[in-house]
């Protein structure tokens, strides 16, 4: 049995348009046997968000029930925005009642994780779970933020979302949401700005039950990075 | 036979005796003539005459005409001829007579205008060794009459060119006889002749007649008119000339009142002491120049009363005493000042000559400084004031290198003073001025000169650029008083300078990494410099023209001017470093005598026109050398873009513009 994923991707870049008023004030002066005048101009300009974002995945490649199998998705973000930047994911397969890794026609599907729901803050815990904790016996499709190869450290990576560490027993999954609820995997904030692109790696978590019918499954996902 | 023989010869000698006066005259002589043809209905008749070489010329152009004429003109190779006169029968028949002493001796158009369009003809008639003015002349009109008609007028000469024209109304075929020639065409639109013009010339005085006849012999009307030009050289009344000893001339004597006394002496045995009539001159010279004479012989020259007479003026620099202070007008006198800036110290230094005598009228003088403002001549200025008055346009000017009512001295006119222009130097004259300026009483006698100087100053409510001409009078009265000079001196303009930018502030729109912003600014200069101006930029953040805390976007290398407008600075094309904040002058927008293409490019295209950072010290960006009386732009054109990495943010920064006078 072979399991395939296949992963989109769009990036967002907002731009924010700012306009300006020209002032114009009149600035002028006369002088008289004086042969030297002088006028100060004030430039101004707003400099727009830019953004770029890009992914890279590997696949989970032939799956075995019983094994995990695991796979991830780098994110490289290139932004000028010094009041950071978010990255938010879901799959576009899921819904209420379809789950994100599904054959064609979803005649099968892996059960997801429950759907990724993030504090309130990035200091506030989520409900992401550590491996043991997963739902159906840990034979789903989870994913989760990884920390140690991170760019950002946990400016990004969120130990309250996504656990201290990347250990198991540490590190926390949680499920893929929907598409029609966009969740924020990822939030750096203002400090966060760097001239360097910022990497962050997203690891999904695969196990099949014995049970699970073979087949090609794929996972359509949506990443959205947005500047602050 | 002999007798005769004799009488022969004695006749010849006779008759060359009288010639000789004649000879010596060049006789009346007609040279080319010449015809317009017929015209009609046309507001112009041109046609050719040659004017021979021949002196005393004259070219006589007469036209007959039909209409009303209007202001009728005659030229000839583009010279405008006299008109001596013109009659007219109503808007019918009517000549014209023109005439032109010393033409061009050429052949060119004669040119007849005759506004109304009205029909006619012109004849041209050139002529020799007459006078170069009208001796007589008679146009008129012609009621009804029947021929022979006739023209009269007087020559006063004996020797006379006489001219004529005459048109009829309705009478063809008119002739003239044989003592007039006839010259021109005869007019007409059936080809016959209803005008006509003829000369003749005359050996003698008085009334001159010339007719014009027909074979119909019935009654016409018409115009006709005559002129008469005499023989150059001949005097209105002929000889022989008067030389009766029976008149002669009588010269009255009138006597004079004053005089100096009978008395005389002098210390000088260079001068002539003049004297008559028992009178003899008086009073010493030191003057090598000067003599003085008297009696009533000095009163036939110069008259008994005074004459105080403005003859010279220096301009001299408030830098030294009375005669240390050097000449402002490079040590020369009666040259006129012509700079002087508002509420600057200059002395004036005048002398005052009494040209004329002490019998009449004659007082000590309170010699007193004023000015006028020159319209046309100093002479022509009707208004003068006392520069010590109150307020005005000149004032006093205290010297700290003056006395007042100290004595000037007789310094030379290199150093300042003024030529000397009579017999003797008024010693004792209070005429050193710097605060008040009229001096005490002080006699200025006959042969005596004064010099005085004032240190004045023009006030700032003078006339920027106006002149001002200075005058001596006695305590406002300038009676006795001529001026054969008037010192001048013409206020500088300040020099102004009006700078204006058109906004102290310029944004540019949202900027998006990558993608060109643009924004600018209009320098507008106003200057009377002559040698105009420079414009320089600089950023007032020495790091960077524009932040936002911490982060500053990149700037372009900054601007490095050639060391002249015709070489190249340092500024390159907008795609070298293009993320930066960068500017150029434009050159749309920016006037010519402002724009330096050698800085900024031979064009505002991508590839010609050339950007540079601004720098953090004042660089020229504009060197006109030209005055601006009126406004000049330069366009400053800003770009701005910056790499994906710039911070996002408001930006600002401040540069500043200052522009200077040339020197």
């Amino acid at each position: 049995m072979s399991l395939y994923t296949f992963f989109s991707r769009k990036s967002l870049a907002r731009d924010i348009v700012t306009s300006f008023v020209v002032t114009a004030t009149l600035f002028s002066s006369i002088i008289y046997a004086v042969q030297v005048n002088a006028a100060a101009v004030t430039l101004t300009a707003t400099v727009s968000t830019s953004l770029t974002f890009t992914t890279s995945s590997s696949q989970f490649g032939t799956v075995t029930p019983g094994t995990i199998a695991w796979a991830t998705t780098t994110l490289d973000v290139l932004t000028n925005d010094t009041a950071g930047w978010f990255v938010t994911l879901s799959g576009d397969n899921k819904t209420s009642v379809n789950n994100n890794l599904q054959t064609v026609g979803n005649a099968a599907s892996f059960t997801d994780q429950t759907e990724w729901v993030p504090g309130a803050a990035t200091t506030t815990t989520g409900n992401a779970v550590v491996r043991a904790s997963l739902v159906n016996s840990g034979n789903v499709l989870a994913f989760r933020v990884m920390t140690a190869s991170s760019s950002n450290g946990t400016v990004f990576t969120a130990p309250s979302w996504w656990g201290t560490t990347d250990a198991d027993g540490t590190a926390r999954f949680a499920g893929i949401s929907s598409s029609t609820v966009q969740r924020q995997i990822g939030y750096a904030g203002t400090g966060s700005y760097s001239a360097s692109n910022h990497i962050n790696t997203v690891q999904y978590y695969l196990l099949a039950s014995a049970s699970q019918p073979t087949g090609s499954y794929s996972a359509p996902l949506t990443y959205t990075a947005t500047g602050n | 036979m002999k007798s005769k023989i004799l009488l022969t010869s004695s006749f010849l000698a006779v008759f060359c005796a009288l010639a000789l006066p004649f000879s010596a005259k060049a006789a009346i002589t007609v040279g080319n003539v010449s015809s317009s043809g017929d015209h009609f209905g046309a507001s112009s008749r041109t046609w050719a005459h040659t004017h021979a070489a021949g002196s005393d010329g004259v070219l006589i152009v007469t036209c007959s005409t039909f209409g009303t004429g209007g202001a009728m003109t005659a030229t000839f190779n583009g010279e405008s001829m006299t008109e001596i006169g013109q009659a007219r029968i109503g808007s019918q028949e009517g000549v014209i007579v023109f005439v032109l002493f010393n033409p061009s001796v050429t052949t060119a158009n004669i040119v007849f205008t005759i506004p109304d369009g009205g029909d006619g003809v012109c004849a041209g008639l050139s002529a020799y060794g007459v006078s170069n003015s009208v001796d007589a002349s008679n146009i008129t009109t012609i009621g009804s009459a029947v021929y022979p008609m006739t023209v009269s007028a007087s020559a006063s000469s004996p020797s006379s060119l006489v001219v004529s024209i005459f048109q009829s109304v309705v009478s063809p075929n008119v002739s003239v006889p044989g003592s007039q020639t006839e010259f021109g065409l005869g007019c007409g639109n059936d080809g016959n002749n209803y005008c006509l013009s003829s000369y003749s010339l005359s050996s003698s005085a008085g009334t001159q007649t010339h007719t014009y006849n027909n074979g119909a012999a019935s009654a016409d009307t018409g115009a006709i008119g005559m002129i008469i030009l005499k023989e150059s050289g001949q005097s209105t009344l002929p000889p022989p000339y008067a030389s009766s000893t029976s008149f002669f001339i009588t010269h009255r004597m009138l006597n004079i009142a004053g005089g100096n006394p009978a008395n005389s002496f002098s210390s000088s045995t260079t001068f002539r002491l003049l004297g008559a009539g028992g009178q003899t001159a008086i009073g010493s010279s030191t003057s090598s120049t000067f003599g003085i004479e008297s009696g009533f012989l000095r009163n036939l020259y110069k008259g008994p009363a005074p004459i105080y007479t403005q003859m010279h003026y220096h301009w001299r620099n408030d830098d030294g005493s009375e005669t240390t202070a050097t000449s402002k007008t490079s040590g020369s006198q009666d040259a006129v000042l012509s700079t002087l800036d508002e509420s600057t110290g200059v002395r004036l230094r005048l002398l005052i000559s009494n040209e004329g005598g002490t019998r009449l009228a004659y007082a000590q003088q309170q010699l007193r400084l004023e000015y006028g403002l020159k319209s046309t001549t100093c002479a022509a200025i009707s208004s003068w004031t006392d520069v010590g008055g109150v307020g005005g346009d000149w004032d006093m000017f205290s010297s700290a290198n003056l006395t007042e009512g100290g004595n000037t001295t007789n310094i030379a006119v290199a150093t300042g003073g003024v030529a000397n222009e009579n017999a003797t130097f008024v010693a004792s004259n209070g005429g050193i001025r710097d605060t008040t300026s009229q001096t005490s009483s002080v006699p200025v006698s006959s042969d005596s000169y004064i010099e005085l100087e004032y240190s004045i100053q023009a006030l700032t409510a003078a006339t920027d650029n106006g002149t001002y001409c200075f005058r001596v009078t006695n305590a406002g009265s300038a009676t006795n008083y001529a001026y054969r000079v008037y010192p001048e001196a013409t206020i500088s303009s300040p020099l102004s300078l009006t700078f204006v930018v058109d906004g102290a502030s310029q944004a540019f729109s949202a900027v998006t990494p990558g993608t060109l912003a643009a924004t600018s600014s209009i320098l507008t200069v106003k200057t009377t410099n002559p040698t105009g101006f420079i414009a320089t930029v600089e950023r007032s953040d020495a790091t960077g023209t524009m932040s936002s805390g911490a982060f500053y976007i990149p700037d372009k290398t900054a601007w490095v001017p050639g060391v002249a407008t015709t070489t190249p600075g340092n500024a390159t094309a907008s795609t070298t470093q293009p993320l930066t904040l960068q500017f150029r002058v434009r050159q749309t927008g920016t006037d010519v005598p402002n724009y330096a293409s050698s800085w900024w490019g031979t064009a505002d295209t991508t590839a010609s026109a050339l950007f540079a950072g601004f720098p953090s010290t004042a660089s020229t960006i504009v060197n006109r050398s030209t005055p601006a009386a009126a406004t000049t732009t330069s366009y400053v054109l800003y770009n701005l873009n910056v790499p994906v990495t710039q911070q996002t943010g408001t930006y600002s920064g401040d540069i500043i513009y200052t522009v200077t006078a040339n020197p």
